[in-house]
């Protein structure tokens, strides 16, 4: 929270009039979203909002065609995907995507080996890194399991696991509870508040409404591909329109 | 030794190295190449004009094929390796081929179809030929040099890069690896090892033609081999070696004429039976687990 007060710190993810089209689709047009370092933001909205599009076009793996994505001040719209690992920038996926051939350890482990942090020992880091995710998402008693054997759960704790062992500033993180029990959900939401007090950004695309309104600083909500609204969840839950867009009720039978 | 036992020692240890050259692309990264003898041909006939053309010694010539087959690796890797499956393997048999023709078409690599003769003897020999005995330590060696290329690479972060470019190359970016630069990395090395073998054998051979240099046959087995053995593995592919040496060699011995009818039964039926390689099914498992499997720190910390 004190690198995000500071008022010269250039936020950890500035998204500037990001478009994205495939063919005649907008898929993303004019999206503008900042989130700075300590804070976490929620992206809110129908499906086929563009939530995930616009994940995919932050971390390389869709090309913009329009606007700028600044990363620390750093202007990476057209950088690869890999690129933006080494400027601190890590993802899951909606869909986990462990390697199916490798333990848990060999997942988190590997993707910590991927990273180097300067003036420490580059194996006893990349470990040392693993070990610490692990523990933190209580993943650690599952090291030598295969994912196969892994519950939803657990498999969501192996992605943000994976994710934390690159060492990131800002996580993306597409759904990390869908598919989660209410205590899960619970848990999760109280890890992603100890890593937004360690001054981690977070941008996380989310349906459960329980956990948006427990941890969300900031709401965007999308519809086609464009920003509604945005603001504090309070705020765009009480919006009429909001609640219509998503709940699909038609906009007359509220006024009325 | 015999002659017998030495020579059937040297073409194991010959295939060991092929094999887990292919190991590397095929087994690891997971791009079936279908033309890894250019590199094992590019190889022999690099060393075959260094010791003849430029007068090196074998000891000097041999790494430099490597380095050159390596090369080659390169040049044909940049384009290729954006294709991917069953492109990429019909890709690699077609530019083996056109390989093996532009061999067999520039005039100082075959001498008008006579084939390159290294010379072995005289006062013009740069190199006095190795003997039996001589180039079965030479292929053990390589064969020794070939596991534990494939051995360091698996547990180096390199290691990690190529298993997530077989399993996901989407997972790959999103974990910092850069996809085409590994690929290219690990193409390279595995063409460096097929020519070290290739320049190996041409010295072996002393004659070399561009049919033999350039045999399918070498592919065709290595991949075989590998796949039996286990693709991906570090031991995989020397049991792959020894079970089709063994096996061809008995054949040979037995029914000379049915050779390829077995190969091809025995190899059909591997695919069926035991489609993860020996390496790794059944007990065989158990037997060799500790070395085929990826190190898991602290439970059994084996290597290093």
């Amino acid at each position: 929270m004190s690198e995000a007060s500071s008022p010269t710190a250039p936020p950890r993810l500035e998204a500037i009039g990001l478009s994205c089209r495939f063919g005649g689709v907008h898929a993303l047009s004019d999206v503008s979203v900042r989130v700075a370092d300590g804070q976490i933001a929620v992206l809110l909205g129908p499906n086929g909002a563009g939530k995930s599009v616009f994940v995919d076009v932050v971390c390389g793996e869709l090309q913009a065609s329009a606007g700028r994505v600044l990363i620390g001040g750093r202007d990476l719209t057209h950088s690869p995907g890999w690129r933006l690992v080494c400027h601190g920038v890590a993802r899951t996926f909606q869909v986990p995507r462990p390697l199916r051939s490798c333990t848990v350890w060999e997942n988190v482990h590997g993707a910590a080996s991927r990273v180097r942090e300067p003036n420490e020992h580059h194996h006893a880091s990349a470990r040392g890194r693993a070990e610490q995710a692990l523990a933190r998402v209580g993943l650690l008693h599952r090291r030598d399991s295969r994912p196969d054997c892994l519950s939803l759960a657990e498999l969501r704790k192996l992605e943000l696991a994976r994710a934390l062992a690159l060492a990131p500033r800002l996580l993306l993180l597409d759904e990390p509870m869908a598919g989660l029990s209410a205590a899960e959900i619970d848990d999760t939401v109280g890890l992603l508040a100890e890593l937004r007090a360690q001054g981690i950004a977070i941008l996380a695309v989310e349906h459960v409404m329980q956990a948006v309104l427990a941890m969300a600083d900031v709401v965007y909500f999308l519809h086609q591909g464009s920003v509604l609204r945005s603001g504090p969840p309070a705020d765009i839950l009480a919006d009429r329109r909001v609640v219509a867009m998503y709940l699909g009720v038609p906009l007359g039978a509220i006024a009325g | 030794m015999s002659t017998f036992v030495e020579s059937t020692l040297t073409t194991l240890c010959l295939y060991v190295v092929v094999a887990q050259s292919w190991n590397l692309i095929g087994g690891l990264a997971g791009y079936a190449s279908f033309g890894q003898v250019a590199f094992y041909g590019v190889g022999g006939y690099a060393v075959a004009l260094l010791m003849l053309d430029a007068s090196l010694s074998f000891w000097v010539a041999l790494p430099l094929a490597a380095l050159v087959a390596g090369a080659y690796g390169l040049l044909l890797g940049l384009p290729l390796l954006r294709l991917r499956g069953e492109y990429f393997a019909v890709a690699t048999l077609v530019a083996a081929a056109a390989t093996q023709a532009l061999a067999a078409w520039q005039p100082a690599f075959t001498s008008q179809g006579a084939g390159l003769t290294i010379t072995t003897v005289g006062t013009h020999q740069t190199t006095p030929y190795l003997g039996a005995g001589g180039f079965t330590l030479l292929f053990a060696g390589l064969a020794a040099f070939s596991v534990g290329v494939v051995a360091v690479l698996t547990h180096t972060r390199l290691g990690y890069a190529l298993r997530v470019i077989r399993d996901d190359e989407r997972l790959a970016r999103a974990v910092g690896v850069r996809a085409g630069w590994t690929k290219l990395t690990a193409f390279a090395v595995s063409a460096a090892l097929a020519g070290l073998a290739g320049g190996a054998s041409a010295f072996r051979l002393v004659t070399v033609t561009p049919g033999q240099m350039f045999d399918p046959t070498i592919t065709v087995l290595t991949i075989a081999m590998v796949v039996l053995g286990g693709a991906g593995t570090v031991f995989g592919p020397v049991i792959g070696a020894v079970a089709l040496t063994a096996l061809t060699t008995a054949v040979d011995a037995v029914l000379p004429s049915s050779r390829d009818l077995v190969l091809a039964l025995v190899i059909l039926a591997a695919v069926v039976f035991v489609p993860r390689g020996l390496g790794r099914s059944g007990h065989m498992v158990r037997l060799f687990a500790p070395l085929t499997e990826l190190r898991r720190p602290r439970q059994r910390p084996l290597l290093r």
